[in-house]
């Protein structure tokens, strides 16, 4: 599982839904493995503000990697910049596109972290009990 | 044609051979891949975006969903245990979960630009066990559908129904739940017709559902709610005097005791009295 998919998963019993320890859940034993992805900077600066920032530091800690504590913010891209950012990162690593270098670095950053990471096995819990 | 919804519940029917069997079938991948091209015509998604898919089986969707352009990231959910071991096996990109629609979606409020479910939600009609209720169930998973997409977002249903009552218990369920809703037949009145449940969620650019078919080409659109606007326009609203006229015509018809129609019948009494 995605790490980015464990930041929207939250407890499906109807009776705690509403409650605060629903979300977000808890890794146990989790063994980690990392899958390559394509790298796309247009759905990541499109999940951004959906992302629950706090919830992803917990799990990032718990599976042994440190995020930053604030979540960081980021232009909105459009359709033109990010085919752009594609482009070049495949071929030569021109930072001329619509993407700052610093976007940049924070957006693989994140692909790194949301979309590379893969828990392999390992039990999910709320309330880390 | 026999329905495998007739016959088990859906995660005992999908069996380690049944699973085999159903993906490995040139058919049915071919029947899987059209359906899901057109489901994803009607969701209409410029930009990559991150879909769930209900009842994603063995990820014949999903691979669609992957391989496309804009290559969408995905999220699976489905009952049946050997299904999801068949994915894994097939290695798929999306993230797999095992679950029962019918309890809910576990998932937070706005996570998804959009959702598409294909041949699955029927089985939610299925009253399995004793005690198990379909309206509970649908209305259980259409709501917890609505919270879990975005603003401005769609979902596509795809499904066969039993019957038109089938057909009609769904689409209520969907309309209660606050989706916008409509049927798309794709050809219709022969044996291959296809159905598919189109929902949009609020927001600016999805006031009327039939914007969804705007820009497709060989789409009618019957409007069926300015009948029924209609039809609750003609009927006498409660408390006016025609609706008082109407009780009393029909108590006559009963036979009953009813006092003679006058100029004063339904008025309201003067204050002084």
């Amino acid at each position: 599982m995605k790490l980015l998919t464990a930041n929207f998963i939250s407890c499906a019993v109807k009776a705690c839904k509403s409650s605060s320890l629903s979300f977000p859940l808890h890794f146990k034993d989790a063994e980690l493995a990392s899958k390559s992805v394509p790298y796309n900077p247009l759905l990541l600066s499109n999940l951004l503000p959906r992302l629950d920032w706090p919830a992803l530091v917990t799990s990032s800690k718990e599976l042994g990697f440190t995020l930053p504590d604030t979540k960081p913010e980021l232009p909105r891209l459009s359709a033109t910049a990010a085919a752009a950012a594609t482009t070049t990162s495949d071929g030569d690593m021109n930072m001329d596109s619509g993407v700052g270098e610093e976007d940049e670095k924070t957006l693989r950053m994140l692909h790194k972290v949301l979309m590379e990471t893969e828990v392999v096995e390992g039990k999910m819990s709320k309330n880390n009990l | 044609m026999s329905r495998p919804e007739d016959n088990l519940p859906p995660d005992l029917f999908y069996n380690d051979t049944e699973s085999r069997k159903y993906t490995t079938s040139s058919r049915i991948q071919n029947i899987q891949a059209s359906m899901t091209n057109r489901a994803l015509e009607l969701l209409g998604l410029e930009t990559p975006s991150l879909i769930l898919d209900i009842g994603c089986g063995s990820g014949l969707s999903g691979e669609i969903l992957s391989d496309g352009d804009p290559a969408h990231t995905w999220i699976g959910m489905d009952i049946s245990p050997s299904m999801l071991a068949v994915a894994l096996d097939r290695e798929v990109d999306g993230d797999l979960l095992l679950g029962d629609m019918g309890q809910g979606l576990p998932f937070r409020a706005g996570t998804f630009d959009a959702a598409i479910s294909i041949s699955a939600i029927q089985w939610l009609c299925n009253e399995d066990e004793k005690g198990v209720d379909p309206k509970t169930r649908l209305s259980r998973f259409f709501d917890s559908l609505y919270a879990c997409l975005k603003r401005d977002g769609k979902a596509v249903c795809q499904f066969y129904p039993r019957d038109e009552k089938q057909r009609d218990m769904i689409c209520s369920a969907a309309i209660k739940a606050g989706f916008g809703a409509g049927l798309l037949e794709d050809d219709p009145e022969t044996k291959n017709k296809k159905l598919y449940l189109v929902l949009t969620v609020g927001g600016e650019g999805n006031k009327d559902i039939t914007g969804v078919v705007k820009n497709m080409d060989g789409v009618d659109v019957y409007d069926n709610r300015k009948k029924l606007l209609a039809k609750a326009k003609g009927e006498a609203k409660h408390g006016t005097k025609a609706w008082i006229m109407k009780k009393k015509e029909m108590d006559r018809r009963k036979g009953k005791v009813v006092k003679s129609d006058s100029k004063y019948t339904g008025r309201k009494r003067n204050i002084k009295f």
